[in-house]
């Protein structure tokens, strides 16, 4: 009997241990400094801006605040996100107003960040820190939504480029986006 | 006499040149044009192709690809995708209807498409057109087949003909599916996008077709599966190629892309197919620009050809010019009769190089068309071409300054008497 029920704990044990190995994540986000996303779209006369960025881009480092200075850094930033107007500029005809706060979020990953090593298996937890900023718009007159332009690249000089798509009424669009064009055009 | 008529009178007087020179501008002009027209309709028939789809889900490979083949049937998957991931994103919350589509079969040449009634209800073209038919209606039976405008057209198919797909691509198939013969039940209009090329069936129907099949060979004899027996087996379908995905709500498209491109139960690749052919056509851009470059550059050659005829005419006409003066024409006029001349070269070759584009569009239209599914808009001039036709005539005024400056000098130095 006793051996039985050895054998049925070794039995579970292994299930256990090969549906873990099984179903452990083996995704990796691609994460290349001063290169963020941007992703728009409408629907009815809702519009959502959500901007990826690697925290390298805006703050100039990668990891837990440690020093005063750091962490101001990141509260300024935080400060300068939040208010849409100051990081996009949308025509004045579309009639997008802010709804409600925006949402930003700041992932610093633990430990040290070295400058100039290589990104992989640095971080314990496989997470790159980044700052996530969502923004929200209800707009009066949606249709003359036909561009909108990123403020932000004057800002954080490490943010070299946003990979910019959009999906809207009139169709989908793409453009990289930079401190020399920061201009994403929503017309065919 | 007028300038004008006196610049007329002296390019007759010279007729072969003056032909050959209006016909490489003229040339020059078509050829500049033209590639403008068709750089700018096949961006416009790829881009009308599909409509009204948010994402387009296939086997995880390249973007470009997933797009090429689901869209535009050009090249093939790298995989298919089971069934039940299609099943799967069907139903979810987020997905308001999806349509499957399964390659890999052939009739003549024209590509096979499995897919669902969906495919005739909701598939968009150019803007918010829907597919309607000619004749007939949706598949229903399993042996049932629609065909496009294409496929009816040239092989003379009409309803109710009965017709044997084969396996795999291409012109020629060594492996027919002759046991299980098509019946056509409807013929679709005309689109302009490859949906014209093609011939469609049920998933269900794609499945019964290989449903004897082993390890991708074709029944051996004896063990093939009758029609009718087909018809009463389980035929649910394993897997599909790709399918494209609308969304109840647009705002929600990155999320279920994310989710898609994260799947774990299978390796999945969504992409935005108007964000993927802009990819593709900023790829495409750098033959665009090489064809614009080279198209210039046979443009330069004719302005200089033209200069290099004004030029050598020039000693002939030194009597010409010292007569125009001494009947009291001023230096000005001679220079003047030149670029005016210039000129009436110019716009008659801009004229006749414009009527060749739009006879050569009228006459071959149809070929490009059917041949290689380009719809090229006719009669709307853009803005490209009047920058390239404003700039080759200004292109061409600036280059007779030469020979004008040249016959103005000389008729300074000659008298009436030329010594050679």
């Amino acid at each position: 009997m006793k051996q039985i029920v050895v054998i049925f704990l070794c039995l579970f044990a292994t299930t256990i241990q090969s549906k873990e190995g099984h179903h452990k994540k083996r995704h990796h986000k691609a994460h290349e400094h001063g290169s963020g996303k941007l992703n728009l779209a409408t629907d009815g006369n809702k519009l959502v801006i959500k901007i990826e960025a690697p925290a390298n881009d805006i703050v100039g480092f990668e990891h837990k605040p440690s020093t005063k200075e750091q962490r101001n850094k990141i509260n300024s930033a935080i400060k300068f996100l939040k208010v849409a107007s100051s990081n996009l500029q949308l025509p004045r005809a579309s009639g997008c107003k802010p709804e409600g706060s925006s949402k930003i979020k700041a992932k610093m990953a633990e430990g040290e960040h070295e400058e100039g090593h290589e990104e992989e298996g640095h971080h314990k937890d496989e997470e790159h820190s980044e700052f996530h900023i969502s923004y929200t718009f209800t707009c009066s007159n949606i249709e003359s939504l036909n561009y909108v332009k990123v403020l932000s690249f004057k800002k954080f000089k490490g943010m070299k480029k946003l990979k910019a798509q959009g999906v809207t009424k009139t169709g989908q669009f793409s453009k990289t986006l930079n401190s020399k064009s920061p201009q994403f055009d929503l017309r065919k | 006499m007028t300038l004008i008529q006196i610049a007329r009178k002296s390019l007759l007087n010279r007729k072969a040149t003056t032909f050959l020179t209006v016909l490489s501008i003229a040339f020059s002009v078509s050829l500049l044009l033209g590639i403008e027209r068709v750089r700018s309709g096949a961006r416009k028939s790829f881009e009308s192709t599909v409509s009204g789809v948010d994402l387009i889900v296939g086997a995880r490979s390249g973007p470009v690809n997933l797009l090429l083949y689901s869209v535009f049937r050009i090249g093939n998957a790298t995989n298919n995708i089971s069934h039940q991931s299609f099943e799967e994103f069907r139903k979810h919350e987020k997905v308001k209807w999806a349509i499957p589509i399964s390659l890999g079969d052939s009739h003549k040449g024209f590509r096979v498409i499995g897919t669902n009634q969906n495919y005739f209800l909701r598939y968009k073209y150019a803007g918010d057109q829907k597919l309607t038919f000619k004749k007939g209606k949706p598949f229903k039976e399993l042996f049932d087949v629609v065909v496009g405008a294409d496929v009816s057209e040239k092989l003379q198919y009409k309803v109710s003909d009965k017709i044997t797909l084969s396996h795999g691509s291409g012109d020629v198939s060594f492996q027919d599916h002759a046991d299980k013969p098509f019946t056509i039940v409807g013929i679709l209009n005309r689109t302009g996008t490859p949906v014209d090329k093609s011939v469609h069936i049920s998933l269900e129907a794609i499945k019964a077709l290989h449903v004897d099949w082993q390890d991708g060979a074709p029944p051996r004899p004896g063990k093939e599966i009758s029609p009718e027996r087909t018809l009463k087996m389980d035929l649910k379908p394993s897997d599909v190629t790709a399918f494209f995905v609308k969304l109840s709500s647009r705002i929600s498209v990155f999320n279920v892309q994310r989710e898609i491109n994260g799947y774990e139960a299978e390796a999945l690749m969504a992409i935005l197919p108007g964000v993927t052919l802009r990819d593709l056509w900023e790829t495409i851009g750098i033959v665009e620009k090489a064809l614009l470059i080279v198209s210039i550059f046979v443009f330069v050659v004719s302005i200089v050809g033209m200069v290099i005829s004004l030029l050598s005419t020039l000693s002939e006409r030194r009597r010409e010019m010292a007569i125009l003066r001494s009947i009291g024409a001023k230096k000005r006029f001679v220079f003047s009769v030149l670029i005016i001349e210039t000129c009436i070269l110019t716009v008659s070759g801009i004229l006749i190089g414009i009527s060749t584009l739009y006879l050569g569009l009228v006459l071959f239209r149809p070929i490009l068309e059917s041949k290689m599914g380009l719809t090229l808009g006719l009669l709307s001039p853009t803005f490209n071409d009047f920058v390239y036709v404003g700039s080759i005539f200004i292109g061409s005024l600036l280059a007779s300054v030469i020979p004008a400056w040249r016959a103005y000098k000389n008729s300074l130095a000659d008298g009436l008497i030329v010594k050679s």
